[in-house]
């Protein structure tokens, strides 16, 4: 780093922060359930206290302001002086929320309930507080005009002074800084040389120091040294100063003059005036300083995504392609070998490169992979916050939140993650009078539960509540046209009518799980990121949603196909099946293209070869049947190729973005494929339910 | 004038922060994220000066001052606290635990320089 880079400090600050914030909120839920050990209390005090610390060093006023007021009654905690109330858990949390509402304004933007917060703390910590330490570009009050006076410093440390590893000689001249000095020792102290010990100081020093500052900057410089020395610091009048300068000159401190010392001090007024000059470049040198600042805070809400990836992946990436380079070298090696190839060193060789690259490249994507923890960590506070609410007890068990999973994933299948633990407090657990009549341990229990299982990250959310009424659900799907009365479904098949688009089950709507967004949604947010839902369901003790997400989405799994001598990818999970189009009616609609005949429904039918203008002859024999978005039709192809996992590469970086085409990859004989883009052909038809 | 300077703080922006304004004036900078990795730092090199945090997992900044103080190549190393607080038992707390003086957080880069001029030539 070259420049210091406040913008960059400041994501980072920022991103600590978050970390920081995610600890006070364990930690405060932790202490509400009667953990307060000392180890919980300080971790959770250090976080306040590191939010409040770098929140006033990075320029973040407010931040720093309420985290100082956090602070202070998590101290009165954390030595006793104050019990752990539920009060306090709560004032503590609102003040926390505000907290992160501040960090994503990223300091430009003040909270309207944080004074009123500050004051609740306040007023709970018992005494008013002094103020919180203000940001660093408003600590220094701009320095007044000070008039040039004479001063008289007398030093004398005690004999372990240099002990802690002050200098003397140090502060002396940091003394001299301040103005024009003249220093004289007292040596009197001074030992044999027998009895001198090199650890202490046995010198005495009196300074005179004509300069424009006043007592309290000379008194700084000794205040880390108050306790191991005397220091006297006396304003010496004009007359005083003459005689006394005259004194000094010679060795012995209490006697002569220095003539060039001795002159008379300048008029004040003068003096003044040479001081205030002084002092105005250096506010305006200050105010030059200040925008870039200011700048970057506005700047910062385009925040880069970054990611924190820890040492022990990053050395076990340099150990791999340590590995890879000496495989190489071994490989130019049996090249350059005079003779024939040796046949069998070569596969060996080989087969060692494919070992290799196979590890980097689990090893790169590793680098992008990330506790579900970090997105499991808002999920207890949810939980508290709506069963008490809703007046349900409620014992959330996380297992395995340790279990990694991309960065895009995770932040992309939180929302749905949320929706669903939602529901689960909300419609699957009962009230506590509930559970007491069906004879359930009153505290419900909803289990979270994360694994990795053959290439895919599972997640699984389970409720001891009331579980499904397959009854209910099936009248309510007959009620609302998605299944007709005569359908005869399986009770798993029933259980699944919840995805199904435009179903809510809540007979009242409840402000806990809200109006309209449903499961479909949820199923579809997850669909679009590869993966997919599942429910199981046994009416009166449980429900378990089943999540199964793809640990990556750098990588997919597709299926190759061809049309017109062209290869596409098409991405597995989107497809339902392949038809041959001779064995389905397709019709032509003027204008808007083909449908053909799927079940009961009729589908567009889009053509590869004109959508991506390849050649003007007749369309595929084939069909292959995609949804997306919970809509389906079919795209004519000429052949079906093998299915593979595929590296994406984006199409905008290295051409443009092409509509219909999500990205391309290159194929083991280093062509490159595209790849289609599923959502971006599905429409709504208004022609579903066969004519 | 040059020196080596350790630094020890848990927050990582910050060592940043201290970093770049120590490197500016031409010093070597260590860091360390907190007291025992402090400890480990100090005793596979030699430092001239420390700067130090309280606050910190592991070990805070006070105990690492405290051990640091009973190794002789340590025993006159000027060893400053980064604090957010400046009450007088706290910097009797220092004191105590052979802490040359404190800085104050939030600094300005050329106070904390001048500051650190106190202690190292």
């Amino acid at each position: 780093m070259d420049e210091l880079d406040l913008e960059e400090l400041k994501t980072m600050f920022l991103e600590e922060c978050r970390e920081h914030v995610d600890t006070l909120e364990r930690g405060l839920l932790e202490m509400a359930q009667a953990d307060q050990s000392a180890d919980l209390l300080n971790e959770v005090f250090r976080a306040a206290h590191s939010i409040k610390g770098g929140g006033a060093t990075f320029g973040f006023a407010d931040l720093a302001e309420l985290t100082h007021h956090m602070e202070t009654l998590l101290d009165q905690m954390r030595s006793g002086e104050r019990a752990v109330s539920d009060e306090d858990i709560e004032l503590l949390l609102e003040s926390l929320d505000v907290v992160r509402e501040l960090m994503e304004s990223l300091g430009n933007e003040d909270h309207p309930n944080r004074t009123a917060l500050q004051a609740r703390l306040e007023e709970a910590v018992g005494s008013a507080e002094p103020a919180a330490p203000a940001a660093a570009d408003t600590a220094e009050p701009e320095p007044e005009a000070l008039a040039t006076q004479t001063w008289q410093v007398i030093f004398e440390p005690k004999l372990e002074l240099m002990q802690r590893g002050n200098d003397p000689l140090l502060m002396l001249r940091e003394l001299a800084r301040l103005g024009d000095i003249s220093v004289t020792p007292m040596l009197q102290h001074l030992p044999d040389w027998n009895g001198f010990d090199p650890k202490c100081c046995y010198v005495s020093w009196i300074a005179i120091l004509k300069g424009a500052v006043d007592e309290a900057t000379i008194a700084e410089i000794f205040e880390w040294v108050e306790f191991d020395c005397t220091v006297t610091i006396l304003a010496m009048a004009e007359e005083d100063c003459v005689s006394e300068m005259a004194e000094q000159s010679d060795a012995e401190p209490d006697t002569k003059a220095a003539a060039e010392t001795a002159e008379p001090v300048a008029q004040p007024e003068a003096v003044a005036k040479e001081a205030a000059a002084d002092a105005a470049p250096k506010a305006e040198a200050k105010a030059a300083a200040a925008p870039p600042a200011k700048a970057a805070a506005s700047g910062g809400a385009s925040s880069e995504a970054s990611i924190r990836v820890s040492t022990d992946k990053i050395d076990e990436l340099i150990n791999l392609v340590g590995e890879l380079v000496i495989n190489q070298s071994m490989l130019s090696g049996l090249s350059a070998a005079d003779g024939p190839l040796d046949a069998e060193q070569l596969r060996e060789r080989l087969s060692e490169l494919e070992r290799n690259t196979r590890q980097l490249q689990e090893g790169v994507m590793r680098v992008r992979m990330l506790p579900l923890s970090m997105g499991f960590g808002r999920l207890p506070r949810l939980v508290r916050d709506l069963s008490r609410k809703l007046d349900k007890a409620v014992d959330l068990v996380v297992e395995g939140a340790d279990t990694e999973i991309d960065k895009t994933v995770l932040e992309q299948m939180m929302d749905p993650l949320v929706h669903l633990v939602r529901n689960a407090v909300d419609h699957g657990l009962e009230t506590r009078a509930e559970r007491a009549e069906t004879n359930k341990r009153e505290t419900g229990e909803l289990r979270l539960s994360a694994y990795h299982r053959s290439g895919s990250v599972v997640i699984e959310i389970a409720d001891d509540g009331k579980g499904i009424d397959p009854e209910r659900i099936l009248n309510k799907a007959i009620e609302r046209g998605i299944v007709r009365p005569d359908e005869s479904l399986s009770e798993n098949e029933i259980h699944r009518l919840i995805f199904a688009p435009g179903f809510s089950t809540a007979e009242v709507v409840s402000d806990v799980s809200g109006r309209g967004v449903g499961m479909d949604v949820v199923r579809r947010n997850i669909m679009e990121l590869g993966g997919q839902v599942d429910i199981e369901s046994s009416f009166g003790s449980g429900t378990k949603v089943t999540i199964r997400l793809p640990l990556t989405l750098a990588i997919l799994d597709g299926q190759l196909v061809s049309c017109a001598e062209q290869t596409f990818v098409i991405p597995l999970a989107s497809i339902i099946e392949t038809l041959e189009s001779s064995q389905c009616k397709v019709s032509g609609i003027a204008k808007s293209g083909s449908v053909f005949q799927f079940r009961d429904e009729y589908l567009p039918l889009i053509d590869l070869r004109s959508e991506f203008e390849l050649e003007q002859s007749e369309a595929g024999p084939l069909i292959v049947v995609i949804e997306s978005h919970g809509l389906l039709y079919g795209l004519a192809i000429d052949r079906v190729l093998g299915q593979q996992q595929i590296v994406i590469k984006a199409l905008e970086d290295n051409y443009q973005a092409v509509d219909g085409i999500s990205g391309a990859t290159i194929m083991s004989d280093g062509s490159v494929a595209l790849i289609i883009d599923p959502t971006a052909f599905a429409q709504p038809t208004g022609l579903s339910s066969a004519a | 004038m040059m020196a080596t300077i350790l630094t020890v703080d848990d927050s990582a922006s910050m060592r940043q922060m201290l970093a770049f304004t120590l490197r500016s004036a031409g010093h070597e900078v260590v860091e360390a994220c907190d007291g025992v990795d402090g400890i480990e730092k100090a005793k596979e090199q030699q430092v001239d000066a420390m700067i130090v945090d309280v606050n910190m997992p592991r070990m805070d900044g006070l105990t690492m001052i405290r051990d640091l103080r009973q190794v002789p190549a340590y025993a006159h190393t000027p060893m400053l606290v980064l604090t957010t607080e400046s009450g007088t038992d706290k910097k009797m707390a220092g004191r105590e635990a052979g802490a040359t003086g404190w800085m104050v957080k939030p600094f300005q880069p050329e106070q904390l320089l001048q500051t650190l001029q106190r202690v190292i030539s």
